[in-house]
């Protein structure tokens, strides 16, 4: 849940990159520790596996400054993918403010991303939160694969099969390479704290 | 302040934020990271930005929040290895896709095994493939039948089955990238050997895994005309045990029959049982070996000034090393046996121990019949030995607590803690741990001296301690922790009667 400290004067969020195992979560993370500048962004934790599969969570903090005599700050969080690691993305998502679900473009994916977008659903739902109403974007990655012989979905087909009902904003990615990453970044970071800001300081009143 | 101008505040608010993420939440560098190793490099683009996708779809979305999608025309190196040369007499496009997805198949089963995953790795295998020669499809088949029989018990073959697979996954690219290299048919042969091997091996593995105990049930009477026939006829000798015969007339009872396979699996079970029993017997021997070698460095550094944590770390590990083996012993039904400090001490190899430590403490006498272990803490300028026994709990003091108790000449526990009391229970130990919380709670002890008959010197004492034994109990002050240590023969000590 968003902390906002009227009396300190702090507003914190906090994002969570969901998805499929093996989708991008942790390298949009990566990218956007090591392309950004380095007053922005905090110290990026993540704990690995020997195979370089996300076992708990990565962290990376951000900090916007002092916006209105406020210190915004936002947290980036990534969840493991795997099947097994239900209990510790239910963990994760716990205080949620907005979520980036990095889908998979690949064919082979495609019944992974459906059954990891209901994990997301149900885990909101446990938490008392809504998946329409929580700020939330689609980033489709690996569209880099589209000129390879590699078999990967349409946007269209994407649309279809994630947004069809949800109609929230969506970006290609190729986050290996940067592509839609800060986008996908941006949009959500704008959504939440707006819906932050209403749902929190309106309540004020 | 009213609504309207609180919503906006929080839109002048949020706009300022927004300005904030546009301008700082950019890339101040072009990187790249191997999607493979993850390492991350840098790329020149001589300060331009990467560009964005290409893309002719017209998405039905809110189009005031999607970024400006520039077509573009770029060559993007493949994630996978480079492609194979081309062999004009294959088409190998549809075989690298169905390679390909074999590999991404297999990437998954490294890390996540479940029936839907097998599944689908499964199907992947049995497209087909009618440009590959016998022996590949062959080794598709095999890959798909060990699939078949990881499923009967993953957590289980998982291991011996995932290399198999791979070097079948090996053999098939191998082929389609160089088909007539000679490291091709042999990693081929190679393949298929291992996947057959690992297929036969799982069967049988799964099914010792699966197999539950058989259960014989007891003798069962014919029926009531048989029993009544036994008791009417005429009187049989029983059948002797040298015999091993069934009697199958009417007035005999038969035993019920037990297969010789139900047998054979039910003595191979009890011989499985008996041979991990001796296991966990020799390492529960070996566990007491440790802890033998633990006590004489243990004791070495009990009365070591500066090394009184060390000390706590390794009799906190000895004992719980003694607590789980005694716990194992118990889950397998044998008696567990103590660990022989004299015995450890006597084979120790810590040369110096005995010398070390028969030099403390210098002023005291020995009594026959030592005891094995004292508790020891320092009293001004004596050292105050204690019968393990009869030491239920020491503390830490404050001088609030010594006042207290000095001027009331009593110790209650609620000095130590007042709220929750459930906390005091695991503080104290010995008899005092049998008395409940009330008991505890009104429990009056006197607080005596051990030195002299007066209390007046208590203000300093920086530890407690209380004995307890045989409902009658005392507070004493001290100015060090109470250490547990074993005294050699050498060892000197008068013991002192307080009367309570």
């Amino acid at each position: 849940m968003a902390l906002i400290d009227l009396s300190r004067k702090e507003v914190h969020c906090k994002i969570v990159y969901y998805g499929p195992g093996r989708g991008g979560k942790t390298t949009n993370l990566l990218y956007i520790y090591n392309a950004m500048n380095h007053n922005v962004r905090g110290k990026m934790l993540t704990i690995e596996t020997k195979g370089d599969r996300t076992l708990f969570f990565d962290l990376l903090p951000l900090t916007l400054g002092k916006i209105n005599d406020f210190d915004v700050r936002i947290q980036l969080y990534t969840v493991p993918g795997q099947t097994i690691y239900e209990a510790t993305r239910k963990l994760v998502l716990k205080g949620v403010d907005g979520v980036v679900f990095v889908a998979d473009s690949l064919k082979v994916r495609r019944d992974k991303n459906i059954e990891s977008l209901h994990d997301l659903e149900k885990n909101l739902e446990e938490y008392g939160l809504n998946i329409n109403e929580i700020p939330l974007v689609l980033q489709y990655n690996k569209r880099d694969l589209a000129d390879s012989v590699i078999p990967i979905l349409s946007i269209e087909e994407m649309e279809e099969t994630l947004n069809k009902q949800l109609q929230v904003p969506s970006f290609e990615a190729a986050a290996t390479k940067g592509i839609g990453v800060f986008e996908t970044l941006k949009e959500i970071s704008k959504k939440t704290i707006k819906y932050v800001a209403k749902k929190h300081l309106l309540t004020d009143i | 302040m009213d609504r309207k101008d609180k919503l906006q505040e929080i839109d002048a608010f949020t706009q300022e934020v927004e300005g904030a993420i546009d301008s700082l939440f950019n890339p101040s560098k072009k990187i790249e990271i191997d999607p493979v190793t993850n390492e991350i490099r840098e790329v020149d683009t001589g300060g331009e930005l990467p560009p964005d996708l290409s893309t002719d779809v017209d998405l039905q979305l809110n189009q005031s929040t999607q970024p400006d999608l520039n077509p573009t025309i770029e060559e993007i190196p493949l994630e996978l290895e480079p492609e194979p040369e081309v062999v004009p007499h294959q088409a190998i496009t549809d075989q690298q896709i169905w390679l390909y997805n074999i590999k991404e198949h297999i990437m998954t089963l490294e890390w996540e095994v479940t029936p839907k995953t097998i599944d689908v790795f499964a199907e992947t295998l049995k497209e087909p493939q009618t440009d590959l020669p016998p022996n590949c499809i062959e080794i598709a088949e095999l890959m798909a039948e060990a699939l078949d029989v990881l499923k009967l018990a993953p957590a289980h073959l998982l291991s011996s089955i995932l290399p198999a697979l791979k070097l079948g996954f090996k053999a098939l690219d191998g082929y389609i990238t160089n088909t007539n290299a000679p490291q091709t048919q042999y990693d081929i042969e190679t393949a298929i050997s291992a996947l057959k091997n690992v297929i036969k091996e799982g069967k049988d593995t799964a099914k010792i895994a699966a197999t539950p105990p058989p259960t014989v049930e007891p003798p069962k009477a014919q029926s009531t005309a048989d029993t009544a026939n036994v008791v009417k006829g005429p009187a049989t000798p029983p059948p002797t045990i040298d015999s091993q015969k069934l009697q199958t007339t009417a007035n005999v009872v038969k035993e019920p029959e037990v297969t010789p396979k139900a047998t054979a699996q039910a003595q191979h079970q009890q011989v499985a049982n008996k041979k991990l029993i001796e296991a966990i017997k020799a390492h529960l021997e070996i566990l007491k070996q440790i802890s033998e070698k633990i006590i004489p460095l243990e004791m070495l550094i009990a009365n070591r000034k500066g090394l009184k944590k060390l000390y706590e770390l390794l009799h906190g590990i000895r004992l719980k090393l003694e607590s789980e083996s005694k716990n194992l012993s118990g889950l397998i039904g044998v008696d567990y046996t103590p660990v022989d400090i004299k015995r450890s001490l006597s084979q120790s190899e810590v040369t110096s121990f005995k010398e070390t430590f028969s030099s403390q403490p210098r002023k005291i006498k020995a009594y026959p019949e030592a005891p094995e272990e004292l508790f020891v803490a320092e009293c001004a300028t004596t050292k105050l030995a204690f019968l393990p026994e009869e030491v239920c709990c020491y503390f830490r003091t404050s001088p609030r607590m010594v006042k207290k108790a000095e001027k009331q000449g009593r110790f209650f526990l609620k000095f130590l803690k007042k709220w929750p009391w459930s906390k005091i229970s695991k503080k104290v130990f010995g008899e005092l741990a049998k008395l409940n919380e009330k008991e505890l709670q009104t429990l009056d002890l006197p607080l005596k001296n051990v030195l002299s008959d007066t209390t007046s010197e208590y203000s300093n004492k920086k530890w407690g301690i209380i004995l307890f034994k045989n409902n009658k109990g005392m507070a004493i002050f001290v100015d060090t922790k109470p250490q547990l240590v074993i005294p050699t023969k050498e060892s000197q000590y008068k013991i002192v009667t307080i009367k309570n």
